[in-house]
């Protein structure tokens, strides 16, 4: 029923989405996401941390459809310099660089070209319809979710993130998950008005700009890591025109299906993410191919194409899936959407619907105009793309340090949060120089009010009851014990690298 | 570099603890200095373990960081990097103080010569339309402030 109405709430949104001020935003959001995406050394997560600010000052409706068509522009666009240079644009497209650049090699890449479009369209399409199945579903179970459940949900959020993005250390990301906690906590406290951490410096009194600290993470970081990477790939022309083959999609609709399944759970999960989606789905369908298919992976396979690609589109919808239900991000880049939502005075999670009535619809709507649209984007600027894959990265990068310059001030036209991005971008430096993952502290900087707020309301909800009445609530002790297993597994992956 | 990191998060975590005791009242639980205080706790722990175990493992020794800072390769990202980081510190610093088209225009000639190499003249036409443009596609598509 729910769903019924879900689906009828989103057809009616459309009206309300396809106008011209909408429509051209989304198709410059999918230009320059897809563009950017393209570019090595520019993630999806830098593209939407620059233009947050930016989209405060859009009517909220426009700047919705604006961010979700550069997220997912910014995922696509990826596969674009891998197929053309064997350098994935983001790490969502290191499979596709692993099969599209045999591809191109043989004077196939246009075909390649065409065939990550077709993937990368349906499985956001697919992303989406997950969303909008599953999510009434959720929010019908997230009723029974309380202030202490809430807090639960958000430190593992926060933990598992700190588990899949570390490479070398399961405890340095936790490590950072925990600085982006310890963030989250300047500025006045919620409940009781006091000030913490703020050293009468007057914007402090607010709390740290999210915005400013992903920008400088995201933007500012991945500049100087960029600076430092090997020289650019050389781009030799496009030698036939983007073709899609209906026949290898035809032949290949298994291997859709599961793959933009695989990639929206994984979605789902927080700070997961696309590449991780791309991996797990290569993998598997690599795992699950004939023998002589078996045999062109590595060497140029179409199925192996389609398998990422597919998976990380449709980590889109999955990474929208917990933030908009409970208010948790499956991903940095959900995690920066929902910065941007939180400037537009939108809060997402269980009330989203008494809030913001017909918002998620608009969502949905959104999401389903964005994958037909990219695909016929993704074929107008592709060329464009791959044009700009010969700029050097030495000429581009110290280029957009402005845009970061302005993104951060945009956010609150405030002078403290070029600072506040100046100090995060150093100390990103740092830390990615040290091993520590960047992800989790975006998550702990995002989640760490909901926590916190949540946590003591819960204990002042709980005060006359006793320790075993909040142990023993249901979801909060399936919660635990989750919470539990993560910590086990995370140490033992951390005792078996040591 | 490691060493250096883990030891600030160490210091760091111990004078949140510090702090968060100041924000602590009855009840405690519902106070707003008790979460901060586990996580600086948290930090302090984790951290000084990572420590410890780097240090018996012999990650950290006077000879290993010799040999890493001489290394020509990393001489030269250090020297790469910090470079940068003098540049566009000075750069986020005067942009308020100057203006955003001022201290733009000054950061890309200063960076594209010496990252890029370019010659003077696509230095300065790059530096020009990037400082110009830029703030006026911003201004103009997303209604946005120039600092």
């Amino acid at each position: 029923m729910e769903t019924f109405q879900i689906l009828s709430g989103t057809a009616k949104a459309f009206p309300t989405l396809l106008t011209i001020d909408n429509l051209l935003y989304a198709v410059i959001g999918l230009s320059v996401g897809i563009t950017w995406g393209a570019i090595p050394a520019l993630s999806s997560t830098m593209a939407m941390a620059l233009l947050i600010g930016f989209s405060a000052a859009l009517e909220q409706h426009t700047a919705i459809i604006f961010l979700l068509a550069i997220y997912s522009g910014s995922v696509y666009g990826g596969s674009i310099s891998a197929i053309c240079t064997n350098i994935p644009g983001t790490p969502a497209a290191a499979c596709t660089a692993l099969e599209g650049y045999p591809l191109f090699r043989k004077g196939e890449g246009g075909r390649a070209l065409g065939i990550s479009i077709a993937a990368s369209t349906i499985g956001n399409l697919f992303g989406a319809l997950i969303l909008i199945l599953f999510t009434p579903f959720l929010l019908k179970l997230v009723l029974h979710v309380g202030a202490w459940e809430i807090s639960l949900l958000g430190l593992w959020g926060v933990m598992i993130s700190g588990s899949v993005t570390s490479q070398d250390s399961v405890a340095k990301g936790w490590l950072s998950g925990l600085i982006g906690l310890a963030l989250s906590f300047v500025g006045m406290d919620a409940i009781t008005g006091t000030p913490r951490f703020t050293y009468e410096i007057g914007f402090l009194y607010g709390g740290l700009n999210f915005v400013a600290i992903l920008i400088g993470v995201f933007g500012f970081a991945e500049i100087a890591r960029g600076l430092l990477m090997e020289n650019d790939a050389d781009v030799p022309p496009l030698e036939n025109r983007v073709t899609i083959s209906m026949t290898t999609l035809v032949k290949n609709w298994v291997n859709i299906l599961r793959s933009s399944s695989i990639g929206a759970i994984i979605g789902a999960i927080p700070a997961a993410g696309a590449d991780i989606a791309a991996f797990f789905s290569y993998s598997v369908s690599k795992r699950s191919a004939s023998s002589s298919e078996r045999e062109l992976f590595g060497k140029g396979s179409y199925r192996g194409i389609i398998a990422a690609e597919s998976a990380n589109n449709s980590s889109v919808g999955g990474s929208l899936l917990p933030l908009l239900v409970l208010g948790i991000p499956g991903s940095t880049v959900a995690a920066a959407f929902m910065g941007a939502m939180n400037l537009q005075g939108i809060h997402m999670g269980p009330m989203i619907q008494i809030s913001h009535p017909g918002l998620l619809e608009f969502i949905f709507a959104s999401l389903i105009t964005i994958s037909i649209l990219m695909g016929i984007i993704a074929l107008a600027v592709g060329k464009v793309a791959i044009a700009l894959l010969s700029v050097p990265r030495t000429v581009l990068l110290p280029c957009i340090l402005p845009i970061c310059v302005m993104g951060a001030f945009a956010a609150q036209n405030t002078v403290g949060d070029i600072y506040v991005m100046l100090i995060a971008g150093i100390a990103g430096i740092g830390l990615v120089a040290s091993g520590f993952p960047l992800a989790p502290i975006i998550m702990g900087v995002i989640l760490g009010p909901l926590v916190d707020l949540n946590f003591r309301r819960a204990m002042i909800i709980f005060q006359d009851a006793t320790f075993f009445d909040v142990l023993f609530r249901p979801i909060g002790l399936t919660l635990i014990l989750i919470i539990l297993v993560t910590l086990v597994t995370g140490l033992r992956r951390q005792i078996k690298i040591s | 570099m490691s060493f250096v990191v883990q030891s600030i998060i160490l210091i760091a975590g111990l004078l949140i603890a510090v702090q968060s005791i100041y924000y602590l009242r009855e009840p405690i639980v519902t106070s707003p200095g008790i979460l901060p205080l586990v996580v600086a706790m948290a930090i302090v722990v984790i951290s000084g373990i990572l420590l410890v175990f780097d240090f018996l493992g012999g990650r950290y020794s006077i000879k290993h960081g010799y040999q890493w800072l001489t290394s020509a390769a990393n001489r030269a990202k250090i020297g790469r990097i910090s470079g940068w980081l003098g540049l566009a510190s000075a750069y986020a610093i005067t942009t308020p103080q100057i203006g955003f088209t001022w201290a733009t225009l000054a950061f890309l000639i200063i960076a594209l010569k010496i990252f890029a190499g370019l010659n003077w003249v696509r230095t300065m036409i790059y530096a020009a339309l990037v400082a110009t443009i830029v703030p006026l596609i911003f201004h103009y598509v997303f209604s946005a402030i120039i600092p």
